[in-house]
Order: C-alpha cells, then structure tokens, then sequence
C-alpha cells in the first residue's frame, strides 16, 4: 500500500518536472552523450537508502515519459546488484564487456544483466542524492569513460536540483536559527546552546522552533535530519 | 553562508582559466592491482601535476564517530603545514561555496585576497596559507558511494586549467573509490538493520510510540535500539546521533 502512494506520488513530481523542460534537456545530453560512446540505451535511476533495501528509482530513459523493456529488463535482473554498487562505490562497473581491461578503474559487476554490453555510472549531487547512469548497446566502447562520467555528473546535478522542492523555503531559515540547529547536531541542549551564543534559553527554544518551521518539521530531530539533507549545515 | 554569496557579483568569484592543454597521466592509465598507500601517493603526484598544481591533500571526510577528525590519506605538504594549517581550515573550506562538487566547474580560492569576498578563513591562516605555497587553491569534493572526501590541489595563481582540473577531479574521485574499497575501510555502517530503521525513523520525526506502531515492536524495544545506535556513533543524543548517521551515509 504505502508503495502504491510512493509511485503515485513519483509519477506526479516527475510530470512536474517534464513541464519545467529541465528533464528533456538531460535527456537530450544524455542521448548525444550515449551516441558517442556507441550506446543505444541509457537510463538514469535514484538511489539511496529509505527503508529497507536499497531500491533504484527510476527517473528517465530513452522512451521517456515511458520506461524502455530495456530499462525494465536490468531493473528486474540488476537492482540489487547496482543499488548495491552505487553504495560503495563511485567507479564505473560493466557487464558482457568483450574489453574489460581497457579502463583502468572499470569494475566487472560479476553478473551480466542485459545481452549487450552495459556500463553503469554512479553518480551524486551536492545535495547528498545519489544516482545511476546506465548504458547499453552492442558497440558500447569503454574509451574515455572518464568524459563520459563527467557529463553524466553534470546532468545530475541539473536533475538533482529539481528534486530538492522543499529548498526555497528552507532558504528562509536565518543565520541565528542555523547557528543554533548547527550546535543541537552536535549534540547539544538548549541549555548549552543558550549559554554558547549568549541568549535566553526561551530564546534558544525560540529559533529552534522557527527554523523547524520553517524546514516543515515536526520536531527538533527531524529539523536537524532535513537541514541536514538539504545542505543548510555539514 | 548562502546570503552573502548571493550579494556577490559572480564576478568576483574567480573560476580557473581554460586550457587547451594535454590531459596525460601514464601512471595511473597503468594501475593495476590494489590501490596501497604508496601507489596511491604517486597517483596523487602524477594526477596533481598533470593538472599543473604543485601540491596535493586528500582527505577523508567520512566519520563513523561524533570526535574524530577528518583523516588525511595522502599529501606531499611538508610537515610543518599541516602541523600548522591544521585538517580544520581544510574542512572549513570544504563547507563554504568554494568546494566544488563533480559536475561544476572548479573555483578558485586566493588566500591571498584582500578585495571583498567571503572571509572563510582568518587573516593568520591566510597567511601560513600563503606562506606555504598555496597562492591559489581548488577544493574538490568527491564522494564514493556513502563516503565523503575532498581533495585540495594548490600552487602559483593561474597554473591550473579548467579542462585539466575537470579530469583531475574525476580521476581523484576513482583514486579514493579504489583506496577506500582495497583498503577495506568501506564498512562505515556499524548500525544493525533494525537500529538503523530506528534511527530512520527518528530522523523523520518519529516518537517512540510511533516507530513502535510501525515497526510492530514495544517501545521498550525501540529505545533499546535507539540507545545501542546512539552509543555506537559515541553521541550524546538523539539529535546528534541523526547527525553523525545522515553524515556518514547510514540514513
């Protein structure tokens, strides 16, 4: 059930964003990008860690707004293998490569999820989000890998910003409010805090309370967990 | 932070010259193997000059533990800069908008600076900064699956390029992907999978008696939990015990 609300709920964030034109944009990039390197694929999926086990989600493909077989064929042999990938690691891993030595920091996945030859990217964003780039195709080459992960990090992180919605209120939240969200990360009580900036304790308790507020927090751990997320503090 | 950036002409925000110089590094296109210390050393040597900086730090920035400090992997500083600098100007730096993530364009930091700007770091640091070589520096993020880490490459203004730092970027962020695997330090996730779901949800703002409700345990069982997962991240609380999980990758 709480599946079926979390689909829903991915289907109508990613129709917001092929209105705001920034999907077909990394969609178009990313096409150039697969054509140069000789793929006839490419897929781009979240990944991270809910609850659970790690699960890719998928954002777009070649067939966008639809899924490909293709995509729905290494979703349905690969997601744990490449979820589990991305979590380690940042280097590329490939799979029915007749060249697997030709990059030095290529990884063989060990397992070989489509027919053709396949390459994996994982990829990140400034945010903490995490994602993987994937492509297939007969005449895949592994020459210049590195160019190619490039591009891919760059179009993430265009697609990664659409997906931080809650940003421009959290922008709101002020320099006293993250000092004091900043010092309650570090384990700190209100108590502490008012003595460490020099306020009231009513007035600790105050900012604290705004800046949950304003992060659409229910309470003092989640507001640390989001400003957290979200970048306002390391 | 974030304010005063914005009331900055970007302008004034120096971003490396670009290059039309050739990319080359003959030593690391050869690796082959595990990834110890001194190979990686001389990768970090290999890669920092071909992007045309002078000297090189990595560091390590992802922490199992609330008090430790960030671990460099591998510098040719002397020693006395780091004695002096000290690991935390370098993650001073790291949080201020002049760290580059992998899919930016690198920007340059002058410790040197006297016009407006951001003031990161104090005028003594700036000055050992400089003292020591550091004339213009690059701070590159990089990340490896849950693992943070950032590498600072510096030498005499404008020897660095765009192009090259791009690839040095990338090449850095496999070099400490590769480390961190081969070195078998990757397990950063001491937390059971039931803490770990705890934890989770307390990071949503959860109660106890909620997490109980949902997990399908009592909540005597869920504070257990919540406790061991607290002491094993060595916090203090709850609010802190969510900050060292959501940092090093376990939430």
């Amino acid at each position: 059930m709480r599946g079926d609300v979390r689909a829903l709920a991915e289907i109508s964030r990613l129709a917001r964003l092929a209105t705001a034109g920034a999907i077909p944009e990394a969609i178009r990039r990313c096409r150039r990008a697969a054509a140069q390197h000789g793929a006839t694929h490419f897929a781009l999926f979240f990944t991270g860690r809910g609850i659970g086990s790690a699960k890719l989600v998928h954002c777009f493909d070649e067939e966008f707004p639809g899924v490909s077989k293709n995509t729905a064929a290494i979703v349905a042999a690969g997601s744990d293998s490449l979820s589990r990938h991305a979590a380690q690691s940042a280097l590329p891993a490939c799979w029915s490569m007749a060249d697997e030595t030709a990059g030095t920091f290529v990884t063989c996945l060990g397992q070989e999820l489509t027919a053709a030859p396949g390459l994996a990217l994982p990829v990140s964003a400034d945010s903490g989000q995490t994602g993987l780039f994937v492509f297939t195709g007969e005449a895949l080459s592994l020459d210049d890998v590195q160019a190619l992960h490039l591009i891919c990090y760059e179009i993430f992180a265009s697609v990664a910003v659409l997906r931080t919605g809650s940003a421009s209120s959290a922008s709101a939240v002020s320099k006293r409010e993250l000092e004091c969200l900043k010092l309650t990360a570090a384990g700190r009580t209100s108590e502490d805090i008012a003595r460490i900036l020099g306020l009231s304790v009513h007035t600790a308790n105050q900012y604290l309370t705004s800046a949950g507020a304003k992060l659409d927090a229910v309470n003092r751990m989640q507001a640390v967990a989001k400003a957290i997320r979200l970048g306002l503090i390391e | 932070m974030r304010e005063r950036v914005e009331r900055f002409p970007i302008e004034w925000i120096a971003t490396a010259p670009e290059r039309a110089q050739e990319w080359s590094t003959p030593y690391v296109d050869g690796l082959s193997g595990p990834l110890t210390r001194e190979i990686l050393a001389r990768a970090l040597r290999e890669v920092c000059g071909a992007a045309g900086a002078a000297q090189f730090c990595l560091a390590d920035l992802s922490r199992s533990h609330a008090e430790e400090p960030p671990k460099v992997l591998s510098s040719n500083w002397s020693f006395d800069a780091i004695d002096m600098i000290g690991t935390a100007s370098i993650e001073l730096l790291h949080q201020s908008s002049y760290a580059t993530p992998l899919g930016q364009t690198p920007r340059a930091f002058a410790p040197g600076w006297t016009g407006p700007g951001l003031r990161v770091i104090d005028e003594r640091t700036a000055a050992l900064f400089q003292e020591f070589g550091h004339e213009e520096l690059f701070l590159l993020k990089l990340r490896a699956g849950a693992r943070r880490g950032v590498c600072m490459l510096s030498g005499p203004a404008g020897s660095m390029g765009r192009d090259q730092l791009q690839r040095a970027h990338i090449t850095l962020n496999y070099l400490l992907s590769r480390y961190l695997e081969d070195q078998e330090c990757g397990s950063t996730d001491p937390l059971s999978e039931r803490e770990r779901e705890c934890l989770f949800w307390v990071s949503e703002g959860k109660t106890t008696q909620e997490i109980a409700v949902i997990l399908g345990v009592s909540g005597n069982t869920v504070n257990k939990y919540i406790v061991s997962s607290i002491q094993k991240f060595g916090a203090g609380n709850r609010a802190m015990a969510i900050a060292v999980a959501i940092r090093a990758g376990v939430i």
